[in-house]
């Protein structure tokens, strides 16, 4: 590129930035003014009171089942730092995603969408992994799943619809709460995400405690695929949930 | 910027003023939620300049980027309860903005009704109502309207970035911020960008310099 060339260049970006501040608006549009001048006080949104609401509805189906279904057989023959352990990975499954889905950084109105998709990638892909490789069975106590298909199936899909009792209720409260953010389906994809492996990990987090059967593949496809799969549905529905909530809270 | 890297005078006097002009914006805000219509107003006086740029920027025409400006505003006044005391409201601001110009430039492409088979319209010479034909566009205005058409070419991420970022000034953690992403994310995007950018107006000037050089000239016999 010649000398002029590149001199030409630089003027016409710095004709772009010149326009940034030689465009002066126009005043605000009749409608916009009209909606203006009849405006009420509203009270502002505080995000740690809306992670308390969409937690209390995620563990609603948890606190029901604990209170009805006994605990794992097994749970004498375990070691109790293993099961703490792996007990404290869920915890960090739930609270992790959906604090990244719901509380704004400080100084910031919105939650950053990136880091509540890489929260629930993270999740789901570290609680498959733990429990594939770290699942403990109590020899003789731990029931294990049948090994052919039609058994793990049927018990897969047990487990994974106890994690759609925890989930759904989470991303539609989540949605409701979510629902007047005025940005995009993307955005809105990313938290439901996140909120979504959070329910997933808090209904693997009661099945750690509840559910007899072991194996590393019962726990990690079905209780750790119940993170991915809530991470997938709360994706897909909290943009649709959020959006019909919006239009009739309009109407 | 990497951490540990040491501010510069300039910057750490761009970093207190930008936070100095944050906390007055989140005050406003405030004032605005409570209900004071006096502080719309000055919310309307300060950033809608920045944000009708970048509207400018992204949407490539003046006269649409006022009409989204408005549709902004509207959106922001519609969702002001979800604002969060002591934020910062204008990240939130340039995000609302983005997803009301994508909506837009979709809501277009559905309605589009194709006037000619090339996409481009025969010229039509306009006229003031004094008859007089418009003036030609001065050199500034060429400049800016050619760096538009550049920026119109560049991927939507990367456009993002380099307006954000190259033209209103804003750090990669604010850009990423609205964008959405992270400031390694911006500061590629911006670096990618600002190299198309450039490739795509040297080669705009380069068939502008051919075509002064070849063209005939008139009156000779």
């Amino acid at each position: 590129m010649s000398e002029r060339e590149s001199s030409d260049l630089a003027a016409e970006l710095q004709g772009l930035r010149v326009l940034q501040a030689t465009a002066p608006p126009a005043p605000p549009s009749p409608a916009l003014l009209a909606s203006v001048q009849g405006m009420r006080p509203v009270r502002t949104r505080v995000p740690f009171r809306t992670l308390l609401v969409v937690a209390a509805a995620a563990v609603v189906f948890p606190t029901v089942a604990v209170s009805i279904y006994p605990l794992r057989r097994d749970l004498g023959a375990l070691p109790p730092l293993w099961f703490a352990a792996v007990a404290v990975a869920w915890l960090a499954g739930f609270l992790i995603p959906l604090s990244a889905a719901l509380l704004p950084r400080p100084g910031q109105v919105l939650p950053n969408g990136g880091r509540a998709r890489r929260a629930a990638v993270l999740a789901s892909l570290t609680l498959v992994l733990v429990g594939l490789l770290f699942t403990i069975d109590a020899p003789g106590v731990t029931i294990l799943p049948a090994t052919r298909w039609a058994g793990f199936g049927h018990l897969w899909w047990h487990c994974i619809s106890f994690s759609f009792k925890v989930t759904i209720p989470a991303v539609i409260v989540g949605a409701i709460a979510l629902r007047k953010l005025a940005t995009g389906a993307a955005h809105l994809a990313r938290l439901g995400a996140a909120i979504g492996a959070a329910g997933g990990a808090l209904s693997g987090l009661t099945l750690h405690g509840l559910c007899p059967y072991g194996g590393a593949a019962h726990v990690g496809l079905a209780h750790g695929g119940g993170v991915v799969i809530g991470a997938l549905i709360g994706a897909l529905w909290l943009p649709l949930v959020a959006g019909i909530a919006g239009r009739v809270g309009k109407s | 910027m990497a951490h540990g890297e040491a501010l510069t005078q300039d910057e750490a006097g761009q970093t207190a003023g930008r936070s100095s002009d944050d906390g007055r914006m989140a005050a406003l805000m405030e004032r605005y939620c409570g209900g004071q219509v006096a502080a719309f107003h000055e919310l309307y006086a300060a950033l809608a300049p920045r944000i009708l740029g970048y509207l400018i920027g992204l949407a490539g025409d003046r006269a649409t980027a006022e009409d989204l400006l408005q549709l902004t505003f509207m959106k922001l006044h519609q969702a002001r309860s979800t604002y969060v005391k002591g934020a910062n409201p204008v990240p939130w601001l340039y995000t609302i903005a983005h997803r009301t110009c994508l909506d837009e430039m979709r809501r277009r492409k559905r309605a589009w009704v194709r006037v000619s088979s090339d996409g481009n319209l025969p010229y039509e010479p306009s006229v003031d109502i004094t008859g007089a034909a418009d003036p030609q566009p001065s050199a500034d205005e060429a400049a800016i309207a050619r760096g538009l058409a550049a920026l119109a070419t560049l991927p939507a991420p990367l456009r993002q970035a380099v307006l954000l970022t190259k033209i209103q000034g804003h750090s990669s953690a604010q850009a990423a911020t609205i964008a959405g992403t992270t400031a390694g994310a911006i500061k590629v995007r911006a670096h990618r960008g600002y190299q198309a950018l450039r490739r795509k107006l040297a080669g705009n000037m380069a068939e502008t310099t051919a075509e002064s050089t070849t063209a005939p000239v008139v009156g000779t016999p």
